[in-house]
């Protein structure tokens, strides 16, 4: 029984972890309609509103895009594998999906005395695992623009093979900084240090939140650009750019399947923001204040009978795992909404300043930045 | 647990003998991705999920997009003409039978200490306790290959150099070089 309902507890969370992802690419699509259209000065999406509320139209274009890709004809090039063909979608976003597994997004749930963490796996390798799934998601990308049998998506796949490969470099690097200051790969380790304070050797009258962007702001630009960059959005949009190779890698794929190469971009830029929130923003924590300091009645705010007898005379406290819950959404949906805007204000790069951006500014820039890490780490300029 | 473990040591085996009974190169290559893959589940389930992930970033996600990018760039696909007879096969049989005696040298050699393991023995395969091995144990080993890894760098790097001298006008190869960076989009 105890093994059920072990088994459950998990099915549960991964099912909430991948519902929260999923809909959260939604969102982003939406906040991309009408974001886009803010951007360029123009209405857009302007009949998905429900009995006139504007903002009700999310839950419409939501269902209106499947059913619309759904009914589309599904065109597979002739000449080709078939098979791989209907796999492309799949291994581009696969990867994306499994990737939050590690993901801690909120303190510990205590109820009837036992803690239930909010994470689907504690691995050792958190970090690592994140990076080992999203260096798998090149190969939808390069599949697709081989079996399609066209100019266009090949010169797609081996854009963003090289693009994708060139990038991770720089990612990586930029964080082996920031994991060293913290210690450890661990997510929830690295979420925890970020609620401590930060006094560099101790010159201030006052601590800062212990937060990565603080600690090392280069890593956090160079990071958040290669994560940009890895999702294949303009301005890095290079694989897929219409006015030079048509659509790019997904050129010949139409209906559901165009859709999930679709859902995984915006997986992907739901992704990058929860990396780029739990290592330089936080995680679930809020500056200068203890979230499992809440006590179990939120301060007797709510009203008595909002709370059931049982919580309020077993050892439970929900409030500190809803609180941080929500703060971590909060900062993962602020940072999809920048992504958003980044994408619409900036325009695409010529292939070649992509490639020297990569290779011969923010390369060297990272390893500088980890030598001078590494020497202020040895300096006791991180003590906390 | 013994039976994943079996599942994917029957997984592991069944796709590699993909890579080698493909006729095209690329689904050689991507058997090879997914080999490497189930290689890495199988360190995983023995509790070494620092090289597990470790061998799906490297292996998996860097080197064979290396591959895969060779594969798509050359063009290769299953009508390349094959090379067989004359000095082709010479040299086949003779790294396969460099290949195969070493193989029996490890397997004669090995047989005596084979014999059933236990998968649920559980190794520490931490990243703290990776480090700690690398870099107390095996120190002199890790300088000296970072050392290759340097030299391969620097050889990349000086034979780019030179096959961009070549390339100079005059040369003649200088329309095969347009040829190359039109369809990759320029400056790779």
């Amino acid at each position: 029984m105890e093994e059920l309902i072990a088994i459950g507890i998990v099915v549960l969370k991964a099912a909430l972890v991948m519902g929260a992802l999923l809909n959260l690419a939604a969102f982003t699509i939406w906040v991309e309609r009408k974001g886009s259209a803010l951007i360029q000065d123009r209405v857009g999406a302007n009949r998905a509103a429900i009995f006139g509320f504007d903002l009700a139209g999310v839950f419409n274009t939501l269902v209106a895009d499947p059913v619309k890709a759904l009914m589309k004809e599904d065109f597979v090039p002739k000449g080709t594998s078939q098979f791989l063909h209907s796999m492309g979608p799949f291994m581009g976003v696969f990867p994306v999906l499994v990737s939050l597994a590690v993901v801690p997004f909120g303190p510990p749930l205590l109820i009837g005395g036992t803690e239930y963490t909010l994470q689907l796996a504690d691995l050792n390798v958190g970090v690592l695992y994140v990076f080992a799934m999203g260096s798998l998601a090149v190969y939808g990308v390069v599949i697709a623009g081989w079996v399609s049998n066209n100019k266009f998506s090949l010169f797609g796949g081996l854009r963003a093979s090289a693009q994708m490969i060139s990038y991770e470099v720089t990612m990586g690097i930029s964080l082996i900084g920031v994991i060293a200051i913290y210690g450890s790969l661990q997510l929830q380790d690295i979420v925890l240090a970020q609620g401590r304070g930060f006094n560099p050797w101790g010159i201030l009258p006052f601590d800062l939140p212990a937060w990565g962007v603080i600690l090392n702001p280069v890593a956090f630009l160079i990071f958040f650009t290669s994560m940009m960059a890895e999702t294949k959005r303009a301005p890095f949009d290079l694989p897929e750019s219409e006015s030079e190779i048509v659509a790019g890698y997904f050129t010949e794929y139409s209906g559901m399947k165009f859709l999930l190469y679709w859902l995984g971009e915006f997986a992907e830029v739901g992704v990058a923001s929860v990396m780029v929130v739990l290592i330089f923003f936080g995680g679930w924590q809020l500056p200068y204040f203890n979230l499992t300091d809440i006590p179990k009645d939120l301060w007797g705010i709510l009203p008595s009978w909002i709370l059931p007898d049982w919580y309020e005379q077993s050892e439970s406290n929900i409030f500190p795992a809803l609180v941080g819950s929500i703060v971590f959404g909060a900062k993962v949906a602020f940072f999809c909404v920048v992504q958003v805007v980044i994408r619409w204000t900036l325009p695409r790069f010529r292939y070649d300043q992509l490639m020297a951006l990569c290779w011969k500014i923010m390369l060297p820039i990272s390893l500088i930045n980890l030598v001078v890490t590494v020497a202020l780490l040895l300096s006791g300029f991180y003590r906390v | 647990m013994t039976f994943v473990a079996l599942l994917f040591s029957v997984l592991t085996l069944l796709s590699a003998c993909g890579v080698v009974l493909s006729k095209r190169p690329l689904f050689s290559a991507l058997f090879l991705t997914l080999t490497l893959f189930l290689v890495a589940v199988l360190f995983a389930l023995i509790g070494a999920h620092f090289l597990a992930a470790i061998q799906v970033l490297v292996y998996a996600g860097a080197i064979m997009i290396l591959v895969v990018f060779v594969i798509m760039l050359l063009g290769l696909d299953a009508n390349t003409e094959e090379k067989t007879g004359g000095m082709s096969s010479f040299w086949g049989a003779v790294s396969a039978g460099v290949f195969l005696s070493v193989l029996g040298s490890v397997i004669v050699s090995g047989i005596a200490k084979l014999g059933p393991v236990d998968i649920t023995d559980r190794v520490n395969g931490t990243t703290e306790a990776i480090g700690k091995s690398l870099f107390n144990d095996y120190l002199f080993a890790f300088e000296v290959t970072s050392l290759l890894i340097l030299a391969g760098i620097v050889g990349a790097v000086v034979l780019g150099f030179e096959s961009k001298r070549a390339l100079r006008p005059g040369r003649g190869l200088k329309t095969k070089r347009n040829e190359i960076e039109q369809s990759v989009g320029g400056g790779v």
